[in-house]
């Protein structure tokens, strides 16, 4: 049953046109409003930079100190189905099946029990890249070409996710400022593209020992180069790396400690569980159960996983 | 001449030179000016300050013209825009709707004689108080299709409706507009 057109519709009057004064008005009104926001935008964008500078200056007066390291990183225990992943670049980097450490060899069937592999490295923070590079006392001005083009870098890291495209911009700071001063920050964004990239080998190179030590946070550094050494299958240099980091001696900061701990404690016993350390591996778990309680039930699920045949 | 026409985009993807094709917010005023103040005046009803309206819809054009990628027509897309300036602007004055209805219409056209624009007048307000009570987008559909008389596929992509579904949707806006008219003692 179809509803006909009510006889309404063809008794309303005509429109009016449009004067030509009333269509001028209108769209010198309208280009006058754009302007106007245009100009409002303008302003808002200029006020960006300075509005980072205040966080940054405000971070540092209160903490006195760097922010603290995010959580601790995937595994690729986590990713064979034991724990969700958590966000992280890596997160779609295939397992790598280990063979059973050699106490277990005897029982274990013939084929290769899936134990623990290394953790995948954490992503190195935008904020805290930032806040280094503005940081810097050298360079107080945001217009500096420098501090631009690593801000270029960071945008395109950041807000258009595209570390490739960083890394690119990183390519032409370092042919243009070979000897800038702010190199140790765009290392630190090299780091955190590299790490989006889930591009470990690179990272390794990267991050050598003698680099880290002349970097700010070197300590978390440190660690990314042990995360990164253990997603390549060289846990033995790995190890040392994450006992290195466990000494009270380097981890002196104490909300810092207590993240970058964690990893460290997580990564090494997930390598030496790579390596065969079984008993070693369940004593730096039984020990991140008790000092993380927030990371404990993680912890034991690894746990369980290395009791099992 | 697809290759001519084509540049490589800043993020590596090869898009075509629509930059260059791509109408001006200049010659889109030019062309539909009149037509979109028109549907700002039908969609809006009597007493909507059709200036201000057309002036927010040209606003908008204005700050969307360079993410208009021309998918759809240009007649289409400024449809679209009118549709939710209109409804935003009804919704923001619905406290105000007794006040605003009371002001004169002042736009029937000279040529109609006395009783004529008596009887215009009083068609478009028993109209529109009808349509007052419909749901928005059927609102938009019917003045559409009845009034501005849109091709079936000019209204569902400004509407962003299904071209299959638009004839059932144009049936039921009917039927709820009928049910209005008939509470207000009207066929």
């Amino acid at each position: 049953m179809s509803v006909e057109r009510s006889p309404l519709w063809g008794r309303l009057p005509p429109v009016a046109e449009a004067t030509p004064e009333q269509l001028n008005g209108i769209r010198r009104a309208v280009e006058e409003r754009a302007r106007v926001l245009a100009a409002r935008r303008r302003r808002q964008l200029r006020l960006i930079p300075g509005l980072m500078v205040g966080l940054g200056l405000l971070w540092w007066f209160l903490a006195g100190r760097a922010p603290p390291v995010p959580a601790a990183s995937v595994t690729a225990l986590e990713r064979t189905g034991l724990e969700r992943p958590a966000r992280s670049s890596y997160a779609s980097t295939p397992a790598v099946p280990i063979a059973p450490p050699p106490s277990a060899l005897s029982e274990a069937p013939p084929a290769p029990v899936p134990l623990p592999v290394p953790p995948t490295v954490a992503p190195v923070r935008p904020h805290r890249v930032a806040a280094m590079v503005r940081r810097s006392p050298e360079h107080p001005d945001a217009d500096d070409p420098e501090a631009t083009l690593l801000g270029s870098a960071l945008k395109q890291l950041r807000r258009n996710h595209d570390p490739q495209g960083a890394l690119s911009v990183l390519e032409t700071y370092q042919q243009e400022f070979p000897t800038g001063v702010l190199r140790p920050e765009a290392v630190m964004i090299r780091a955190e593209s590299l790490v989006d990239l889930g591009r470990h080998q690179d990272l390794v190179d990267l991050l050598t020992p003698e680099a880290v030590a002349d970097l700010p946070r070197s300590t978390e550094l440190s660690l990314l180069r042990g995360e990164a050494l253990s997603h390549l299958d060289r846990c033995r240099e790995a190890i040392p790396l994450f006992s290195a980091l466990l000494s009270a001696s380097l981890l002196d900061e104490p909300a810092v400690d207590s993240s970058l701990r964690e990893r460290a404690l997580y990564g090494r016993a997930l390598c030496r569980a790579h390596t065969g350390q079984v008993a070693a591996a369940r004593r730096d778990l039984e020990l991140e159960a008790a000092q993380f309680p927030e990371q404990a039930a993680k912890a034991r699920r690894t746990l369980e996983t290395l009791q099992g045949p | 001449m697809a290759a001519l026409l084509s540049q490589s985009h800043p993020m590596g993807v090869v898009r075509p030179l629509d930059a260059a094709l791509a109408p001006t917010f200049e010659a889109i005023y030019q062309e539909h000016a009149p037509t979109v103040l028109r549907w700002v005046r039908r969609l809006a009803g009597p007493g909507a300050d059709v200036d201000d309206l057309g002036q927010e819809v040209f606003l908008r054009v204005h700050r969307s013209l360079p993410a208009f990628r021309g998918e759809s027509q240009v007649r289409t897309w400024l449809y679209r825009i009118v549709v939710r300036v209109v409804m935003r602007h009804r919704q923001r004055r619905m406290p105000m709707a007794q006040e605003d209805d009371a002001r004169p219409s002042p736009r029937l056209s000279p040529g109609l004689s006395p009783e004529d624009e008596l009887g215009a007048r009083e068609a478009e307000a028993i109209l529109y108080r009808a349509l007052d009570h419909l749901d928005p987008r059927q609102r938009a559909l019917l003045v559409a299709f009845e009034l501005e008389e849109l091709t079936g596929t000019e209204i569902a992509e400004a509407l962003g409706i299904k071209r299959s579904t638009l004839w059932v949707r144009l049936h039921r806006a009917r039927l709820a507009l009928q049910k209005e008219l008939e509470l207000l003692h009207v066929r």
